[in-house]
Formats: C-alpha cells, sequence, structure tokens
C-alpha cells in the first residue's frame, strides 16, 4: 500500500509537466509540417532527433525528483527505502510511457510529411542506427529496438538526474561549491587544456571512441550496445542515489 | 505493551549534544506535554521518533516495532511540526487528498467540516497562508488522520485566543470519541495544562520529569494571603516564587502541607504547573 502511493505520488508530481511538455513537441511537429508544406522542388529539409528532447527532458525531472518529494514523504511516514524504490518503479513508467508516446509521435510526423519527397523525418535512433537496417527499414525488429533504446535512455537520464540533485541535497554548502566551481572546471577548462597540452588530443579521442563504443557504433552498429550502457549507467546512478539517499534528513 | 518506546537515543549537533541517551515512554490513549525550554530537544526528540532525522544511538519502537525506516510503524504517527514540509505550488484542497491517500484511515467528512469550523480556505496555496492559518492547516490535518499517535509541536503558533480554545475543544472532542495518544509539545504551558494528562520535561537533552501532572502538581502548592502572613510563614520553605497584589501575596512551595497547620487567614491552593517548570527547568 506505501508503495503503491509512493508511486501515485511521484507519477503525479509530472502531471501538469509532462502534457506541457508534448504540447510543445507536438506544436514544433506541426510548425515544422506547415513550414515544409510549401517547399519548392531542389529544396531539401530534415527534422531529426526531437526524442532528445524528451531525454533532456526527462533528466530535468529527475533533477527535480527529489527535495519536495522527500519532505513531503517525510511528512506522512513513508520511508526512505519505499520512496526510493516508488522512485525506480516511476522512473521505469514514465520511460516505457514517454518512449511509447515519441513512437506514436514519430509515426504522426512521419505521416504528415509523408507526401513529400524533399522532407525528411528521421529519429534519433534512425540517425544514429539506420546502416543497421539498411534495406530492410519496414520490419517490427527496427520498431521494438528504437522503443528499447529510448526506454533505457530515457531510464538512464531520469537516474543521472535523480543522482545529481541527491549528491547536491546531501552537501553542506562550501561542498555545493566546491562541486559546482570543480566539475565544470575541470571537464570544460582543465582537462581540454591538458588534453591538448600535455596528452596531445588523446583523451578527446578516448572520450569519442568510449561513447561510440558504448553506443554500439563501433559494432555495426549494434543499438544492444547502448541499451546495455545505458542499463549499466541507470544500476551505478541507482547504487549511488540510494547511498545519499538513506541517510538523507530533514533540513530546515 | 502499545505505546511509543525511545531507548537510550542520542542526538548530536557537532559540539552540541541535543539528547543525551534519551528513554521515555508514549503510552496508549494518553495525552502528554512535552515541555522544555527552547533548544531543550523537544522538537529533535519528535524528530527521531519520526525518522526525519537519525539519532547518532538507541533504538524507537513503535507498537514493538522498530520505528526507523519502517512504513507501518511511522504510518501509525502523524506529526504537525512548526516547519511546512508541503511542497512549493501545493493547495490545502491537495494535501488533504494526498494525506488521505497515505493515510488510510483518514476522515475526510471530518476534516472538511473542520475546515468549515475554522475557515480554512481549501482553494489557497499552503505557502500562502498565514502563519495562523498554515498551524489551522497542519492541526485540521492531524487531527483528522486517525493514526493512533499524533504529534502536535508548537501547535498553535499563531493562532488567536478564539482559534487556540477552538482546537483545544477539537482535540478533547477527538479524543473522548475515539481515544489516542497526543504528544503536544508547547511553550504555552498554562494554556496546555488544562489537556495534558501526562508531562514529560526536557531540559538540555535529557529527560527530567516524565509523570502524570497530578503527580508532579502534588509536589508542590499555592498559599494566598496577606502579605506580611506569607512572608514569615513561607522563611523556612523551598519557595518557587511569590506574586504580590497590593498587600496580598501567593506564593509557590515546593513540598507538602497539613492544611489544618495553616494560619488563619491564608488559603492553600493547588501548584501552578508553569511556576513549577520555571523552577525545574531554570539554569
Amino acid at each position: 500500500m506505501y508503495l503503491k502511493s509512493a508511486v501515485k505520488y511521484q507519477i503525479m508530481d509530472g502531471r501538469i509537466a509532462i502534457p506541457v511538455f508534448y504540447l510543445v513537441m507536438f506544436s514544433v511537429m506541426v510548425l515544422f509540417s506547415i513550414s515544409v508544406s510549401g517547399l519548392g522542388e531542389g529544396t531539401f529539409a530534415t527534422i531529426s532527433g526531437l526524442e532528445m528532447a524528451t531525454i533532456i527532458f526527462l533528466f530535468v525531472v529527475g533533477l527535480n525528483a527529489f527535495r519536495e518529494t522527500f519532505r513531503m514523504m517525510m511528512q506522512n511516514g513513508i520511508s526512505r527505502k519505499t520512496m526510493f524504490k516508488g522512485y525506480v518503479i516511476t522512473v521505469l513508467i514514465l520511460s516505457i510511457g514517454m518512449s511509447l508516446i515519441n513512437a506514436v509521435m514519430l509515426w504522426i510526423g512521419k505521416a504528415m510529411v509523408a507526401t513529400k519527397d524533399n522532407v525528411l523525418y528521421r529519429s534519433l535512433f534512425e540517425q544514429l542506427y539506420e546502416m543497421r537496417y539498411a534495406g530492410n527499414t519496414g520490419g517490427v525488429q527496427p520498431v521494438l529496438e528504437e522503443l528499447m533504446f529510448m526506454i533505457c535512455l530515457s531510464g538512464a537520464a531520469m537516474m543521472f538526474g535523480y543522482f545529481i540533485t541527491t549528491l547536491y541535497y546531501r552537501l553542506n554548502k562550501a561542498g555545493k561549491i566546491a562541486v559546482s566551481i570543480s566539475v565544470p572546471g575541470i571537464l570544460i577548462v582543465g582537462l581540454p587544456i591538458f588534453d591538448a597540452v600535455v596528452t596531445g588530443g588523446m583523451i578527446y579521442r578516448a572520450f569519442w571512441r568510449f561513447v561510440a563504443f558504448a553506443f554500439g557504433l563501433l559494432s555495426g552498429p549494434n543499438p544492444y550496445y547502448a541499451m546495455v550502457s545505458s542499463l549499466l549507467a541507470a544500476a551505478l546512478f541507482a547504487v549511488f542515489s540510494w547511498m545519499l539517499v538513506r541517510r538523507a534528513v530533514i533540513k530546515d | 505493551m502499545r505505546g511509543i518506546e525511545v531507548r537510550n537515543i542520542a542526538k548530536n549537533y557537532g559540539e552540541v549534544q541535543a539528547l543525551k541517551n534519551v528513554s521515555v515512554f508514549f503510552g496508549e490513549n494518553k495525552i502528554y506535554g512535552l515541555l522544555g525550554r527552547n533548544g531543550a530537544g523537544k522538537t529533535t526528540l519528535l524528530n527521531c521518533i519520526t525518522g526525519r532525522i537519525f539519532p547518532d544511538s538507541g533504538q524507537i519502537f513503535v507498537d514493538g516495532e522498530p520505528a526507523i525506516e519502517n512504513d507501518s510503524a511511522q504510518g501509525k504517527i502523524f506529526m504537525m511540526g512548526e516547519k511546512n514540509f508541503y511542497p512549493e505550488g501545493m493547495k490545502v484542497r491537495d494535501a488533504i487528498k494526498w494525506t488521505e491517500e497515505f493515510y488510510p484511515d483518514f476522515d475526510r467528512d471530518y476534516c472538511l467540516k473542520l475546515a468549515k469550523q475554522f475557515g480554512l480556505n481549501q482553494n489557497k496555496k499552503i505557502k500562502n497562508l498565514s502563519t495562523g492559518y498554515g498551524s489551522i492547516f497542519k492541526l485540521i490535518l492531524t487531527l483528522s488522520t486517525n493514526a493512533p499517535y499524533l504529534f502536535f509541536d508548537e501547535p498553535v503558533l499563531g493562532l488567536d485566543a478564539n482559534h487556540r480554545d477552538m482546537f483545544y475543544k477539537a482535540l478533547l472532542q477527538k479524543y473522548v470519541e475515539k481515544p489516542f495518544t497526543a504528544v503536544i509539545s508547547t511553550h504555552l504551558i498554562e494554556e496546555v495544562s488544562g489537556v495534558i494528562e501526562k508531562v514529560v520535561i526536557i531540559k538540555k537533552g535529557e529527560i527530567i520529569r516524565n509523570q502524570s501532572v497530578e503527580e508532579l502538581l502534588s509536589k508542590g502548592y499555592t498559599l494566598s494571603g496577606s502579605a506580611s502572613a506569607i512572608d514569615s510563614f513561607i522563611e523556612d520553605k523551598t519557595v518557587l516564587g511569590v506574586d504580590s497584589l497590593g498587600g496580598l501575596k501567593t506564593a509557590y512551595v515546593i513540598g507538602t502541607i497539613d492544611p489544618a497547620s495553616l494560619p488563619a487567614g491564608m488559603e492553600i491552593g493547588r501548584m501552578d504547573l508553569q511556576k513549577l517548570f520555571i523552577h525545574l527547568t531554570n539554569e
């Protein structure tokens, strides 16, 4: 009973943000289809990767998922363990739900421009893995794989956001300042300079090679690499988040 | 045994020892007054019991079950604190809806009746309520949960005299209809003394008294009479304090006395809880 209530509360937390998000997404799609309707011969237009907005949106949902929920749960006698389990279930539900909506939106988007030969509507998945389906784009397999890919990526984004917000919640003021300055400082300034001056771009190349490997772009391309990588990342962030949540206390 | 048992809990904030091996038992269906000066550790104790913070050591049980991180134990407690733990944008009516979700015995009809009685606007955002109405909102929710253990931390903060009276009446009426355990942490000792059965006094993180109000008040008495008669009579007694008005004086005295031994014109009365509290918690 407690878990069900904790899940219900955390899902209902997004009851305004999610419809607004899809309203904006749908408006973008409609605007795009209107704007390309008058395109003449020889002019090409492409819309691609709208799903990336969903990933960013879910990351932000994760970022906002802790503090207020934690206080509300504490007020209502719900343990940290139940709240956290509730969040993981919420991640699953939102990831699956929003990935399904994305699949439908992609289908609608493609249908809107179906009559135009000079307009291309592509998903993020198609951009990354189109080589895999060369000559075989009509079956169920690409649809299912794209759905699984989106679910895994969405889950990882939500858990990453949750990890960041729980980390900041647990840190004291000095810790927050230190992390806020040092992490971007190292990643945006320190590391690129070090890489350029000392290692001659080796770190940069290794990083992108790792990303390509994690997304299965070096192996086929194969989206299952990305699914496993996303699941591993989600699990890792979930473990770290739980370590932070289990001893979190109410702050005034 | 049913009740909330706190065993040897300690809590430190840096160098400050907020609770020092506190052990206390809040029994079933009793109204407790948790009294202590500012910073004595009252809220820290209640926050430890409700799992909002963790004690550094010790154990807490609710009806024999460990209380920390236990949904079923915590589901038996509802605490109204001074602070607002509801989300920024939440409206009163949404808070009612969610409290009903988390506390299945929540009495919505009773809640709406109290809201109407107190004039609480359910369409208002909680953060926009005045201090008084913020307290009223939390009081109404607490009383409506029907949880067996209700904690009231400074329940009448910002309430005018009429609303305070309404609250005490609602509390007692609810208690008579369906008894529960209430722990009322407050500074308004005189007001609450007519409501509480048992008193727990906490001083610098230690429980110094845990007994019935009757028992505690029997430790002393008040004497009233002419100033000169009182002055000479209390010379060899432990006096907590005196109030003077014109030629009359009232003395608050620790100990027992045979009323027959009183000089003519002098009256004996019941000890005042607030005076006793001040005496017990003075530095």
